[in-house]
């Protein structure tokens, strides 16, 4: 009987607080029409996002140029399913990503640069710093876990120093610091120079993944491979690096899902992110600020994404285990 | 006389404060079956662990076949590839099959071909019985059958000299005999082998030579019915009267 009780005053809780969302989302919205049918409704302007989700998603990126995209979303989702559906080995999966990443910077080749803009940029940085960091990370790991003397000094500094900054910082010395420094007449792009700051940050991070992994692998297993005259090469490719990876690919997926996330920084130092190029849509006068609108729609572009990578992340933890 | 396989010549060597072999001398000869025992912690593995140099010993000078491994610039893993070696827990690489276990050190070490290896592989798990298992991974086998992949695996290097640390006494009892008989019929091949094992039937069935170690110290070695029969340290007598 109480239990009864209990759901319907839970229920009575919930229709409160859904109700007002509910109304705003679906019953009073506007899905088309001008800034104008909007201001008679109480609801949620959707044509706002409708009329300006070219810009939101793709910022300046010139109109006529669009085919170059369906190339890059080709290349990008089909190396993303390769890489976790396939069953070759690692280094396979991780050659095939590395080259679908160069195809397609080839694709937007004929763009400049900084009209890159929006879910663009997410996924370009995401990818390239996410490359770059995985094997960097392993080989800070592998130094710090078997390196002597400057080698694991130097891996332990640059860990515990990376790992000691919020990325927020890294990206301002990135950005504002690193410029100061250079010689006269130097210059870093500044999308490198962004790049650097996320490969640094995420390689640190993985770096103490992968350790857990390397201290995971028994003592035995080293026995057993210097008993058979294998020599530290070897050893380290075909016995240990298999037996230390694999099981953490789980909390590496998590680390891109973080990276994807942190993607959203850029806007802080001025890069036409996501975040950036919807509030350069809330500029348009003819439109007003429908702030709630616009942030709604990158939310769904982010857990579509994030919720895409945790899904294959799972496929993978299927078939990572190791007994 | 046949010639050495390896020689230990006043082996000594230090954790810390702690001796674990004192002053230890042993030979094995081409041929011979030494078995060393003794009490735990006496320091028989860690002495087994010397003659390929897993552990190093402070003092003192082991010879290979004839070369001193102890000393620096010699190319180690060269010396190791000619010596095989079985661990009490086995230690197969479980990301890999039973064929790959076996096959991964010729292919890289010996610079065999892929079927060159195969074949080689397949003769020696034919000879230990296992081949049936060949494309199984180590975590799909039991204890027993692991010990003996781990004793083909070594085989596989064609070895001058197998070293055994404790191979049975990580196995369920009913496993033991299974492992027992590939080494026997190992040593009637005339395979050279210094084994560490608590097995005093096949001390006494199969040895050429039996050693007694403890506290470090290596304190009988003997023919196995003079070790069984007629021991002359006092704390092998007590021993022997303990086991039996």
């Amino acid at each position: 009987m109480s239990k009864l009780f209990l759901n319907f005053f839970l229920l009575a809780v919930m229709i409160f607080i859904l109700k007002g969302p509910f109304e705003w989302l679906v019953l009073n919205s506007v899905w088309s029409g001008s800034s104008s049918d909007c201001q008679m409704h109480t609801g949620a302007c959707l044509a706002f996002v409708r009329d300006k989700m070219d810009l939101i998603l793709w910022g300046t990126f010139p109109g006529d140029k669009r085919i170059l995209l369906c190339g890059y979303f080709l290349s990008f989702f089909a190396s993303l399913f390769f890489f976790f559906q396939s069953r070759r080995k690692i280094e396979v999966k991780f050659g095939v990503l590395l080259f679908s990443f160069v195809l397609e910077s080839f694709f937007l080749w004929p763009v400049s640069i900084s009209k890159w803009n929006g879910l663009l940029l997410v996924l370009y940085v995401f990818k390239g710093s996410y490359l770059v960091a995985f094997p960097l990370g392993l080989f800070l790991a592998v130094v710090r876990r078997y390196g002597k003397g400057f080698w694991r000094m130097g891996s332990i500094g640059l860990i515990e120093f990376v790992r000691g900054m919020p990325l927020i910082g890294l990206l301002f010395m990135a950005s504002v610091m690193l410029p100061l420094f250079l010689p006269v007449g130097w210059e870093i792009p500044k999308i490198i120079r962004l790049f650097g700051a996320y490969i640094l940050f995420v390689s640190a991070t993985l770096a103490e993944i992968f350790r857990g992994g390397l201290e995971q692998v028994g003592k035995g297993q080293m026995d057993a491979a210097n008993s058979l005259g294998l020599r530290w090469p070897t050893t380290l490719m075909k016995i240990i690096l298999p037996q230390a990876v694999m099981p953490m690919m789980v909390p590496c997926v998590n680390v891109g899902i973080t990276l994807f996330k942190d993607t959203a920084l850029m806007g802080i130092v001025s890069m036409m992110d996501l975040t950036m190029t919807s509030k350069m849509a809330l500029k348009d006068l003819d439109w007003g600020g429908y702030v709630t609108e616009s942030y709604l729609f990158i939310t769904l572009v982010y857990f579509f994404f994030c919720f895409l990578l945790s899904y294959l992340g799972n496929c993978l933890r299927k078939r990572a285990v190791i007994h | 006389m046949s010639k050495p396989i390896i020689q230990m010549k006043n082996i000594s060597k230090w954790y810390d404060d702690f001796q674990v072999l004192k002053n230890v001398s042993l030979d094995v000869k081409e041929g011979e079956i030494v078995v060393v025992c003794g009490p735990s912690g006496s320091g028989k593995s860690t002495l087994i662990r010397c003659v390929n140099q897993l552990e190093e010993n402070q003092e003192g000078e082991i010879f290979v076949d004839g070369v001193e491994i102890a000393r620096s610039g010699v190319d180690i893993e060269k010396v190791r590839s000619d010596v095989g070696m079985v661990f009490q827990h086995f230690n197969l690489f479980p990301h890999l099959t039973v064929l790959e276990n076996l096959t991964l050190a010729p292919i890289t070490v010996r610079k065999m071909s892929k079927e060159e290896a195969s074949d080689l592989a397949m003769s020696y798990l034919k000879k230990v019985q296992m081949s049936e298992h060949a494309h199984k991974h180590p975590h799909q086998l039991s204890g027993g059958q692991k010990q003996r992949i781990a004793i083909a695996r070594g085989l596989c290097m064609r070895p001058k000299v197998m070293l055994f640390d404790e191979p049975t006494s990580a196995l369920d009892p009913e496993m033991v005999n299974e492992v027992l008989d590939v080494m026997q019929d190992l040593a009637k091949e005339g395979m050279t082998m210094m084994v560490v094992t608590h097995e005093m039937s096949f001390a006494k069935n199969v040895a050429s030579k039996v050693c007694f170690m403890s506290e470090g110290e290596l304190l009988e070695e003997a023919t196995p019915s003079d070790f069984f029969n007629n021991p002359r340290h006092p704390r092998v007598q007590t021993f022997l009267k303990q086991i039996s």
